[in-house]
């Protein structure tokens, strides 16, 4: 038997942190539990950012997954700071102002942020240029709107799509441009990335794919266009980045631990030393054949904090393994994402891809590794109940849509 | 025992039918969750199941009303 932690720190104050802290209570842990966080809120779900809180239609304060008061009643240490260093020989966390924090067990959920535009893209830190990250980030957005007529945003993955989609029902003019041949195209198959190009256009926006932004032009002190890499100019009073994220694993690099793409965990979300984890953006975690996977998703977040809470409390002791799931939301359509179509060779339609009710399922080999449903959330809580169960789901009743695929999934004995 | 379940918060993840299928289902149309029983009525036999569905929903949109 282990020796059971007493203090226990977190550091970053969102949506992993939160769900570690309230599995550590739940699991019964009575140590201390100090949460820092660099910014003056409690913690709060980003989702909504690239969505309803850009135009107004959801306030920042909404989005707060817990009071100052509940997370008293939980018998949490909040502080903000800036965490500068870990002295791990001393089990301590020290801030920006030289407090020192001393840990048994040490959480790193500090995120990740937006990448910011290449510097050499002339005009990239010009006033109206702006990333959606942070609450301030969709309120500043949200303040400079009524007096924006166009916008371009830069970048076609989830962010870029959902920010475009969400202010074009809103009425500004939007250009969207993307460096791939189609949108999504990291994360998702071609069909799912021109259905997409197609709903987009349905609601005004001009989708230009295979290219990029050269440089944001300017007159006087505020944004007037973006020109692209055809050399075409799109008017823009706002710009928008949404070219991806990046970990914030500086903190752990520079205490020496293993950083590759994230802060590199083991398969109990362990890093490099034993003592420190990670969860969340921050973390990538090594698989069982040495590949990496770093799932910048609610879902990793509140799942991996879980565990990890749970396990720190000593209540489990299994590895880590959750099927990971996703959602989007484009304008008033859905979409969501089971497992890992991302690894697919092989692609089966199910329903009429050019219609706003399909699903894909992808496979590798013969094997069903995951699905993106387009409005249709029982595929998509079918594939999850396959992989979760750990059966394959042939391909052959994948397509067929004279099978419910919910109820056969609900039959399934539990595997593995 | 007592529970509120805010659709209006609702992501549509599935993750409540997945802790306590007996309790919450979705609409098929878009996934919203709703309740199999009525709200101010939960069976204790279900207390488990729906402390895990109000700890994994994403949006947190389930809420404990008693004690």
């Amino acid at each position: 038997m282990t020796k059971q932690p007493r203090r226990v720190v977190i550091v970053g104050a969102g949506q992993a942190a939160l769900s570690c802290l309230t599995a550590l209570r739940r699991a019964g842990f009575d140590g201390t539990i100090t949460l820092i966080g660099n910014e003056d809120t409690p913690p709060y779900e980003r989702p909504p950012l690239s969505k309803k809180v850009l135009t107004g239609a959801q306030a920042g304060e909404d989005l707060h997954l817990i009071t100052t008061q509940g997370l008293a009643d939980l018998d949490i240490d909040c502080m903000r700071a800036e965490v500068c260093t870990i002295d791990r020989d001393a089990k301590c966390i020290v801030t920006d102002d030289g407090t020192r924090v001393s840990y048994d067990e040490l959480v790193l959920a500090t995120g990740s942020r937006a990448r910011p535009l290449p510097a050499s893209i002339p005009g990239a830190q010009a006033a109206g240029v702006y990333m959606v990250r942070t609450i301030a980030d969709s309120e500043a957005i949200a303040g400079h709107l009524p007096q924006a007529r166009s916008c371009v945003v830069i970048g076609g993955g989830f962010i870029g799509v959902e920010v475009a989609a969400a202010l074009a029902v809103h009425g500004v003019t939007i250009t969207l441009l993307e460096f791939a041949e189609h949108l999504l195209a990291r994360v998702a198959p071609a069909e799912l990335g021109h259905w997409v190009e197609d709903k987009l256009t349905k609601l005004g926006v001009t989708v230009k794919t295979g290219t990029s932004a050269i440089e944001i032009t300017r007159t006087q002190d505020a944004v007037s266009a973006v020109r692209d890499s055809h050399g075409d100019e799109h008017p823009a009073d706002i710009v928008i980045a949404g070219i991806g994220g990046m970990p914030n694993s500086e903190l752990a690099e520079a205490a020496g631990l293993e950083v590759d793409g994230g802060v590199v965990v083991n398969e109990f979300l362990a890093t490099s030393d034993p003592h420190i984890h990670a969860i969340g953006d921050c973390a990538i975690e090594r698989q069982h054949d040495g590949t990496f996977y770093r799932c910048e998703s609610v879902q990793a977040a509140q799942d991996q904090g879980r565990h990890l809470g749970q396990s720190l409390a000593g209540k489990i002791s299994t590895p880590f393994s959750e099927v990971p799931w996703f959602w989007s939301d484009i304008g008033t359509d859905k979409i969501q994402m089971a497992g890992r179509i991302d690894l697919a060779t092989t692609i089966v339609t199910r329903g009429d891809v050019t219609s706003d009710s399909f699903s894909l399922f992808g496979y590798r080999e013969d094997t069903f590794v995951g699905s993106a449903s387009v409005n249709r959330t029982f595929d998509y809580m079918a594939a999850r109940m396959f992989l979760a169960k750990g059966h394959n789901l042939d391909h052959t009743l994948a397509e067929d849509e004279s099978v419910d695929l919910r109820a056969e999934a609900r039959k399934l004995p539990k595997g593995r | 025992m007592k529970i509120k379940l805010d659709q209006e918060k609702c992501v549509s993840g599935g993750q409540c039918v997945f802790a306590a299928p007996e309790v919450f289902d979705q609409r098929e149309e878009d996934g919203v969750a709703i309740l199999l029983m009525d709200a101010d009525d939960i069976p204790e036999d279900y207390r488990d199941e729906v402390i895990e569905a109000i700890d994994i929903c994403p949006a947190r949109a389930i809420e404990l009303c008693d004690d």
